[in-house]
């Protein structure tokens, strides 16, 4: 009997994985693979000026969003020249988020189009979310840079854990 | 309990509800392996290199099984990986309840699905009603030894 089970539970896995197979085959994503690739998102590059201050520069062109440091996050904060955008729901962004940061949760951003096309497109945009676990900030940076064409899109990973702890500005 | 069971056949009735909700949930996934691949990133609970392979699979899986149980064909073997299916699936949403991830659970579409309300809402009913589905499946397999008992 429990040999008969567990014959059954094989053949369903087997035949399962024929099918998953077949249906990669036919699958017209040239990035989806069968193993999977963690992406890895190029790091900004950091100047000193004579007085010993980092300066940070946005790259004239990017393939893709790049990874933004605390203190490039901050820099551009502090100069005011960045949208800082939190990718989390809005339940969590009421209970706090960095200062003057704007919300757009990714899972439901088709909601929030009319703000997202009221942005400009070639303003410098910082998303972020929870920090280390969290992909959303990734995952609506790829809808700002692929979807709506925005030029200067980066993702800050350490997020707002990594911003309270360093103890700057929230609301 | 053992007479409400058998009066309404609930082995049955059991089978055909697992089997619809289980042909249901693979649609989009097969449909859309890519979203339903972020969607299992999104519980950090295994190694990113596995989770494509894994939304290629799982969905065939969860088919079979509803065809499985709704034609009586390979039933033993398909009420075992559905009680461990939904085992491992409260379980997966339990763990990133209690680390506080909110995600979309990806049960049945891929994405997320606004009419649900917040993400942890949705989270807490998936597990509820995982728990029940459950139920049913135990029921499933052990269908016989209720036609045992007198």
């Amino acid at each position: 009997m429990m040999d008969k089970t567990i014959k059954q539970i094989i053949f369903i896995l087997l035949l399962s994985t024929l099918l998953g197979m077949v249906r990669f085959y036919f699958l017209k994503d040239g990035d989806f693979t069968i193993i999977k690739i963690a992406r890895i998102l190029e790091t900004t590059e950091v100047q000193v000026s004579d007085s010993g201050e980092a300066i940070f520069t946005i790259p004239s062109f990017m393939t893709e969003p790049m990874t933004a440091s605390l203190e490039f996050t901050k820099y551009f904060f502090d100069n005011k020249k960045a949208v800082l955008v939190d990718a989390r729901e809005a339940e969590e962004f009421e209970l706090g988020h960095i200062a003057g940061a704007i919300n757009i949760p990714f899972d439901y951003y088709d909601e929030y189009m009319d703000t997202i096309d009221a942005l400009k497109y070639d303003d410098i945009f910082i998303i972020y979310c929870s920090g280390g676990e969290c992909s959303l900030s990734l995952d609506l940076a790829d809808v700002f840079f692929g979807e709506k064409a925005f030029e200067n899109v980066f993702v800050f990973e350490g997020g707002l854990p990594a911003w309270e702890d360093a103890g700057y500005p929230t609301e | 309990m053992i007479e409400f069971i058998k009066k309404y056949n609930l082995p049955l009735l059991a089978r055909f509800i697992l089997g619809a909700v289980f042909i249901y949930a693979s649609l989009d996934k097969i449909a859309d392996p890519v979203s339903f691949s972020n969607d299992i990133d999104n519980y950090h609970i295994s190694p990113i290199a596995i989770n494509n392979l894994v939304a290629l699979i799982l969905p065939w899986v969860e088919l079979i099984i509803g065809l499985s149980l709704i034609t009586g064909v390979f039933l033993d073997g398909a009420s075992i990986l559905t009680i461990l299916l939904l085992a491992f699936f409260i379980f997966i949403i339990t763990q990133a309840y209690m680390r506080g991830i909110s995600l979309h659970c990806g049960c049945f579409k891929t994405g997320a699905d606004p009419s649900l309300g917040d993400l942890r809402q949705e989270m807490l009913w998936r597990i509820f009603e995982d728990i029940l589905f459950l139920g049913l499946a135990i029921i499933v397999y052990f269908r016989d030894s209720f036609e045992d008992i007198k």
